[in-house]
């Protein structure tokens, strides 16, 4: 059987950097890099992907995949917009360009209102806001619902799988829930973790390039090249039911159910279409107080620049026992602070005031390598030879453990 | 928008808890609000939150300070079945968005998560009266996900069919008491419990 998880060669990672100010000269130096941010807050999900500028005006935007607790998140954007990888300052019109509340769980939603609350008025500055139409008779989901209610300047949308969103370079594609499952959400029989929206994102979205024309210099030629997107997948808790339902939406995922359906797509697609370089999914759900099975820890914050040329990861070094707890300064960077509990109820907890900037790694645990750990090697400047690397047959990636 | 002030609501007093509650201040001081927030690696979360508020436009909603006064348990899902469901005629498997009212009190519940180890006796939890709440509490989500989603129309252009939805409200009767086990609980031949 193919495997559909494979872990990441060291090959493909880039140097992991330990020194201050790294991350930011990193964005600095790449600033058509997609970065992708999972935040430390505890038991629960916050993840900011601060997407490259856009080709129409320059500025870069963001999308924000759950919000567990108030204050990370809002402090991030501060930091980030003071450091200048924010174009503009948080709360600006359309800025969040799409906001995502995987499934309705304290841990997933529990700041949401408080960011709503925040930076959002009829300027609008939350443009999309997609949730998976599982209603939760939770007190979070009531004042989510009521600050939803109070803006209707804000698009929404119940995303199944197959959906396509485009924001300028980068792609979002639905894979879960299916709407095989979606419809029987009113039953009450589909399990609220189940319900989660799973979305992939592509970047760049394509790769078509102009070139003069040889016979005339005056005008140009689309041009459409081979080579590989870097992606991510965030998967929020989706759980069994809801990944065997994106085996039949997505017949590659499990290839044998229908080899020749499945070899026609790869055909087609030119390459594993789910291959993922990042995944952000649990591996399965386990009560709080009990241990990982896998020893991680909860809460882990990586964050990886996505170089559009797809030569550029840069991802944290994790050990054999998972990430890696941080070390004193690890947590203290760009609106970090040690990890954020998710609150219930309205978050009018947490402070989380931007902080300057001193490690640019630092945006919680786990990042970085042990001190007494070689860097891992940088990664080849052809992002084709790593494409040639790639396990083949499988979603190989980094699999990130999240709760 | 901030959550309204408590002074700003009333206790929210659905029709299956009027019977046991007496009065909407009773159940908003004398009751809670539990909620099986997750049901994983073989553990009910459960969340004990103050009785909810509704504002003026209906929505429910908690006082700015309640979410201090949140408490925590785990409950082995076996046992949750055993010693609540079973007993008390629950066919449903303990699922995520289970609701119920309580009687406030109980030494079983903690009031950080992380501290919320295995109760296994849940008297220790529910001393009191427990009620299956959850078909009034999932409609109350649904309103308040629809309504935010949608618009709401006013009353007066639907009088029969509010004045029908009433009637049906009124047919559903109480909120189904629940049998709370203790560990060492044999079931009778009567379908009773004997403690």
């Amino acid at each position: 059987m193919t495997p559909v998880l494979a872990p990441v060669e060291s090959r493909v990672l880039g140097r992991a950097a330990r020194a201050p100010g790294t991350l930011v000269k990193a964005i600095q130096e790449d600033p058509d890099a997609l970065v992708y941010f999972l935040l430390n807050v505890g038991d629960g999900d916050t993840q900011l992907l601060l997407l490259p500028p856009d080709s129409n005006d320059g500025v870069r935007r963001v999308v924000v995949v759950d919000v567990a607790t108030s204050g990370k998140l809002p402090a991030l954007l501060e930091s980030l917009h003071a450091v200048g990888a924010l174009t503009e300052p948080p709360g600006s019109p359309g800025q969040i360009r799409l906001l995502v509340a995987s499934h309705p769980h304290q841990d997933h939603i529990g700041g949401m209102a408080d960011l709503l609350e925040r930076y959002n008025g009829p300027s609008g500055c939350i443009d999309q806001f997609w949730e998976p139409g599982y209603f939760f008779p939770s007190p979070t989901f009531h004042a989510l619902m009521a600050q939803l209610e109070a803006s209707p300047w804000i698009r929404r949308l119940q995303p199944t799988s197959g959906l396509t969103f485009y924001v300028d370079a980068v792609r979002f594609t639905v894979v879960g829930p299916g709407v095989g499952l979606r419809t029987r959400f009113d039953t009450y029989g589909v399990e609220i973790n189940d319900s989660s929206i799973t979305v992939m994102v592509d970047y760049p979205a394509t790769r078509i390039y102009m070139e003069p024309d040889p016979a005339n210099p005056d005008r140009m030629n689309r041009r459409s090249v081979s080579g590989r997107s870097r992606r991510i997948l965030l998967g929020g808790d989706a759980q069994f039911t809801s990944w065997a339902q994106a085996t039949t939406d997505f017949p590659d995922l499990r290839q044998e159910q229908n080899p020749a359906l499945a070899r026609e797509l790869r055909a087609a697609r030119g390459r594993d279409y789910l291959a993922a370089d990042v995944q952000a999914v649990p591996p399965r759900l386990q009560a709080r107080h009990q241990p990982r099975a896998d020893g991680a820890r909860r809460g882990a914050v990586p964050a990886g620049l996505l170089d559009p040329r797809g030569r550029t990861v840069r991802l944290p070094a994790r050990d054999r026992d998972g990430c890696r707890p941080g070390g004193p300064a690890d947590d203290r960077e760009l609106g970090g602070g040690a990890a954020e509990r998710p609150r219930p109820g309205h978050p009018r907890h947490g402070g989380g005031a931007a902080r300057p900037v001193r490690h640019p790694d630092g945006f919680g645990r786990g990042h970085g390598p042990p001190a007494d750990r070689p860097p891992a090697p940088a990664l080849p400047a052809d992002g084709r030879r790593e494409e040639r690397d790639r396990p083949r047959g499988g979603a190989g990636g980094r699999q990130l453990t999240t709760a | 928008m901030r959550p309204p002030a408590e002074a700003e609501g009333v206790p929210w007093f659905p029709g299956c808890v009027e019977p046991f509650a007496g009065t909407p201040e009773a159940a908003r001081a004398g009751w809670a609000y539990v909620l099986v927030e997750e049901v994983a690696g073989g553990m009910a979360e459960l969340v004990r939150w103050p009785w909810p508020l509704a504002d003026q436009l209906g929505h429910l909603f908690w006082a700015p300070d309640d979410p201090d006064r949140v408490a925590y348990a785990s409950v082995p899902v076996p046992v949750l079945r055993r010693c609540l469901y079973e007993p008390s005629d629950l066919e449903r498997t303990p699922r995520a968005g289970d609701t119920f009212a309580a009687e406030v009190g109980g030494s079983g519940w903690t009031a950080d998560p992380e501290d919320a180890g295995a109760v296994d006796d849940l008297t220790e939890l529910f001393p009191g009266t427990v009620l299956d709440i959850s078909p009034d509490a999932r409609e109350a989500a649904k309103l308040a996900y629809q309504g935010a989603n949608a618009a709401v129309f006013s009353g007066s252009e639907a009088e029969d069919l509010l004045a029908a939805a009433g009637q049906e409200r009124g047919e559903r009767g109480p909120a189904a008491t629940l049998v709370v086990a203790s560990p060492g609980a044999t079931p009778e031949a009567d379908g009773g419990v004997r403690t």
